[in-house]
């Protein structure tokens, strides 16, 4: 079989809630993908909404093996037209991905307009209250989900992180609902979270709750400044809506750092926020990871880590300093962080950060002085002739630093040759050069007694 | 705050055969009455019958640029539609993000629902905002069966000064409209005045006069294309005010206004004009509005465009650009910043030339252009880096990996630099190399001494 066809999803109701399971044969085989949740008896269901649930689910899956995507469930005419935008804007972020266009046929759902309900994605995090915060009051519900930053095989940790969730939301006033999918055992075969799947399966969740929900907010990771290619991004999540549903992505117009600032106030912020994703021995947040340490960072740059006691260890310069930048995006983060120690008169802070940063910087310029070296004996001209300045920079800074070494290094180097030597005495500095060699020559020539000191050369390791 | 930037809804007058609209912008400085001129800006236009309602969307995209960089809110007297007020929002901030020192303030307007009335007898079309070049041709061709007119906004990127180059590029442009069998919609406007007063570049403005230009056809023309000239991948680096997001925030309850081509590479564009002759006979990509000619050809914007149509064999075809790219013109052009995307094509010509034009002039210029290039990169990043990296701890192991690499550069090339620079112990290393040629046998350098000195007065 040579494409991806999603056979119409079963829907069960189970003891207090939900549950839709899509069947999908593919050609690695026949996948399932289950959502659950504890919304039963749906007032209306919309005619599109399995079928955009669908969409989002197995478009992306089936760019990736280059094969047509067949849903047999009707699917709401927007999306169906959006899915080639979705895919132009996919195959041009990750082209070594998404090689090439695939076919979609599905039929058409009559027309639906949304509901006035909305809801808001939430996972405890920064972007998470700082979207409900700001709006908070035209909100109607929130959404977690088992399955996406927490497998669902953590129940212990599940079951902490929900009741913590919980408890927030009551605090802020507002019913969590909770989800529960399988996706990622069938997504992560073929796809990244993070870069590729994870705005797509927020937008399937939201669709099967769409006979609740009349749009859902998708909190942003970044601002506008930042447009890398992302799983979930401006570009791509608003376009997975669908005819009964509207998505929004939400608070672009903050940096994390502002955000911080912002959700400081409140007490579930405070008291339950979380950041990690890692979750090293079962931990709400680790405090080790680098989600962890660049949040923690930034709560001392503000002078507010002692107020979210939710890290289960201190921030420990050392580890933040090591710390690796694997993302691009994290870069500005580290920006805003070190700007805001600045600000507040945290130097050392502030000097972990760009320690943190320069290590960034020299891994990214090793890595592109390997091919340089690789070129070798080219790359030495290549310096010699691209930047003067910068030679001289360098042999400043040498000097300054270890005066003993570049005295060595440059010795070493220096007219090897006698010949070469002499030209360059001679051309540059042919006086001293004559006084010296006469010095040296009536020297010899006067008796022992005569002379004040013997003439030696300099020691042989050292000029 | 209470200082405000009015914008009135635009004032419809007869000009000629056609029609004028004048925006005006006000300052209030306060809560009273009292307002002083801020600007005004004049669109020329025709339509086949008389617009007799234009929305105050359009004075409101010419204020709103204005406002981000006085940070001062814009304020409509009529209602302003509830899309664009909902889209202002987001574009704001995205403005703000993208261009220091602007700051996002929010219209201060009754939202509207209802569209803009076309007065009768007046066909609603589509249109597509045309400006001879690779992007505008491609568009066209793609989308030739929905668009019913092109647009030209004149007076938008050229220069306003030079009234013969911009009346000849018109007509060149309505000559090559007419081959397309689609009649062109001219806009004109000093809407470029205006903006310069607040700041430049003029980067930071075009996408409001594009948003002014579409919301004032949009009685007549409710679909509107543009073409866009970044793919998806590039939007990511904002560029300027016409990045899509601003473009197609400008819609409202009577106008879609949508960018096209942001899937397809500017290459494939490009060979996509060998399926359209027209385009090669009136292919424009110059800013620089020569009287005599359609393209400057020695421009960067030029160069690229040629090696473009070079690599896509169709240079020969092209009547408006020359057929041979010198390689002195390359040689010598100044390369855009590598952080622009349009750098990335520089080096994109540069690997294709290697490979299948090797050793010709074209490409060993290509190659060196880009070797110092990518020298002058390397070394402005090192240079911002080396600052920082002095201080860290990795420094010393770095410094002497680099430096042993300069040293044994000089040695070889510039060994008087090497003298120069150990100045600081230029003592100790004359007297390492005077060991190095005496050792104990002064003697025998006095006559090499005087071997030099007789060569010297031969």
């Amino acid at each position: 079989m040579n494409a991806i066809t999603i056979l119409p999803p079963q829907i069960r109701s189970t003891s207090g809630g939900t549950e839709v399971i899509f069947v999908a044969r593919t050609p690695d085989g026949d996948a399932r993908v289950r959502v659950a949740h504890s919304l039963a008896d749906p007032p209306a269901i919309p005619p599109g909404m399995l079928g955009d649930a669908a969409m989002a689910l197995f478009l992306l899956p089936a760019m990736r093996l280059a094969v047509p995507l067949e849903i047999q469930s009707p699917v709401s005419a927007g999306l169906l037209e959006r899915a080639a935008v979705l895919q132009e804007i996919f195959g041009n972020w990750y082209p070594e991905t998404f090689k090439a266009a695939v076919t979609v046929r599905a039929p058409v759902a009559a027309a639906s307009t949304p509901g006035n309900a909305r809801g808001c994605f939430f996972s405890g995090g920064v972007d998470s209250f700082f979207s409900v915060l700001k709006h908070r009051a035209t909100l109607d519900r929130l959404v977690f989900v088992h399955g996406f930053d927490l497998p669902l095989s953590k129940t212990a940790l599940r079951q902490e992180v929900a009741s913590r969730l919980r408890a927030a939301a009551e605090t802020l006033k507002l019913p969590l609902l909770e989800v529960e999918t399988d996706v990622r055992e069938y997504s992560d075969r073929h796809l990244h979270w993070g870069s590729h799947f994870c705005g797509a399966a927020m937008a399937a969740v939201a669709h099967l709750l769409s006979p609740w929900l009349g749009e859902v907010i998708i909190p942003a990771t970044t601002t506008y400044a930042h447009l890398e290619p992302f799983g979930t991004h401006l570009y791509t999540d608003e376009r997975w809506a669908g005819d009964a549903l509207g998505i929004r992505h939400d608070g672009m117009e903050a940096r994390r750092i502002d955000k911080m600032r912002a959700i400081a106030t409140e007490d579930a912020a405070r008291c339950h926020l979380r950041v990690c994703w890692e979750n090293t021995g079962g931990q709400y947040n680790c405090g080790r990871c680098e989600k962890c340490l660049r949040t923690m960072a930034n709560l001392r740059a503000l002078g507010l880590l002692e107020a979210f006691p939710v890290f289960s260890e201190p921030l420990d310069l050392g580890r933040l300093a090591a710390m690796e930048v694997d993302h691009e995006l994290i870069i500005p983060f580290l920006d805003e962080t070190r700007e805001a120690a600045s600000a507040a008169g945290d130097e050392a802070l502030a000097g972990v950060v760009r320690r943190c940063q320069l290590n960034h910087e020299v891994r990214i310029l090793a890595r592109q002085l390997t091919p340089l070296r690789e070129a070798l004996p080219e790359a030495p001209e290549w310096i010699h002739k691209a930047a003067p300045r910068f030679r001289d920079a360098i042999l400043e800074a040498c000097w300054s630093q270890d005066p003993g070494w570049t005295r060595q290094e440059l010795s070493r180097h220096f007219a090897t040759d006698p010949d070469a030597a002499l030209n360059l005495l001679w051309k540059h500095d042919r006086w001293w050069l004559i006084r010296r060699t006469a010095f040296a020559w009536l020297r010899r020539r006067l008796p022992r007694r005569f002379r004040r000191s013997e003439a030696t050369p300099p020691p042989a390791d050292s000029p | 705050m209470n200082a405000r930037i009015i914008a009135e809804p635009p004032e419809l007058s007869r000009d000629g055969d056609g029609q004028l609209a004048t925006v005006r912008l006000w300052w209030r400085p306060g809560r009273g009455p009292e307002r002083d001129f801020l600007g005004s800006t004049t669109f020329r236009f025709r339509t086949p019958v008389p617009l007799t309602e234009v929305g105050p969307e359009v004075s409101v995209s010419m204020a709103l640029t204005p406002s981000l960089a006085l940070g001062v809110p814009v304020e409509c007297p009529v209602p302003v539609s509830r899309r664009f007020l909902r889209s202002w929002e987001r574009m704001g901030a995205m403005m703000g993000a993208w261009f220091p020192g602007m700051k996002p303030l929010p219209v201060i307007a009754k939202p509207r629902d209802v569209p803009l009335e076309a007065p009768s007898g007046l066909e609603p079309g589509t249109g597509c905002y045309f400006s001879g070049g690779v992007d505008s041709w491609f568009t066209l061709s793609r989308l030739r069966s929905e668009i019913t007119h092109l647009i030209y906004m004149d007076g938008f990127d050229m220069d306003l000064e030079k009234p013969v180059a911009r009346r000849l590029s018109v007509d060149r442009l309505r000559t090559a409209a007419g081959e397309t069998g689609l009649p062109l919609v001219v806009v004109e406007t000093d809407a470029r005045c205006l903006a310069s007063r607040f700041f430049e570049p003029w980067r930071q403005y075009v996408g409001a006069g594009k948003a002014a230009v579409g919301q004032l056809l949009s009685p007549w023309l409710p679909r509107q294309f543009a073409a866009s000239s970044y793919s998806w991948n590039e939007s990511r680096k904002p560029v300027s005010s016409a990045h899509f997001l601003l473009v197609e925030g400008a819609s409202t309850e009577t106008l879609e206004l949508r960018e096209h081509g942001m899937a397809t590479s500017r290459l494939s564009k490009v060979a996509a004009l060998g399926e359209i002759p027209a385009a090669l006979r009136h292919l424009r990509v110059c800013w620089d509005m020569l009287p005599d000619r359609i393209n400057c050809a020695r421009c960067e914007k030029c160069l690229r465009s040629m090696l473009e149509l070079e690599i896509a064999g169709l240079l020969p075809s092209c009547k408006t650009l020359p057929h041979v790219i010198p390689p002195e013109s390359v040689r010598d052009v100044k390369l855009p910043d590598h952080r622009n995307h349009m750098h990335d094509a520089w080096i994109g010509f540069e690997d294709w030339f290697r490979n299948f034009r090797p050793g010709s002039p074209l490409a060993v210029c290509l190659t060196e252009k880009l070797r110092r290039s990518e020298a002058d990169r390397w070394s402005a990043r090192l240079w911002s880096a080396g600052k920082e990296l002095t201080r860290s701890n990795g420094w010393p192991a770095l410094a002497r990996a680099l430096g042993s690499a300069a040293i044994e550069t000089a040695s070889r090339h510039d060994p008087a630099w090497m003298l120069r620079k150990t100045r600081r112990s230029a003592e100790q290393m004359k007297e390492a190399l005077f060991w190095q040629l005496a050792g104990n046998h002064e003697g025998r350098l006095i006559r090499r001494i005087f071997q030099c000195w007789w060569r010297r007065d031969q």
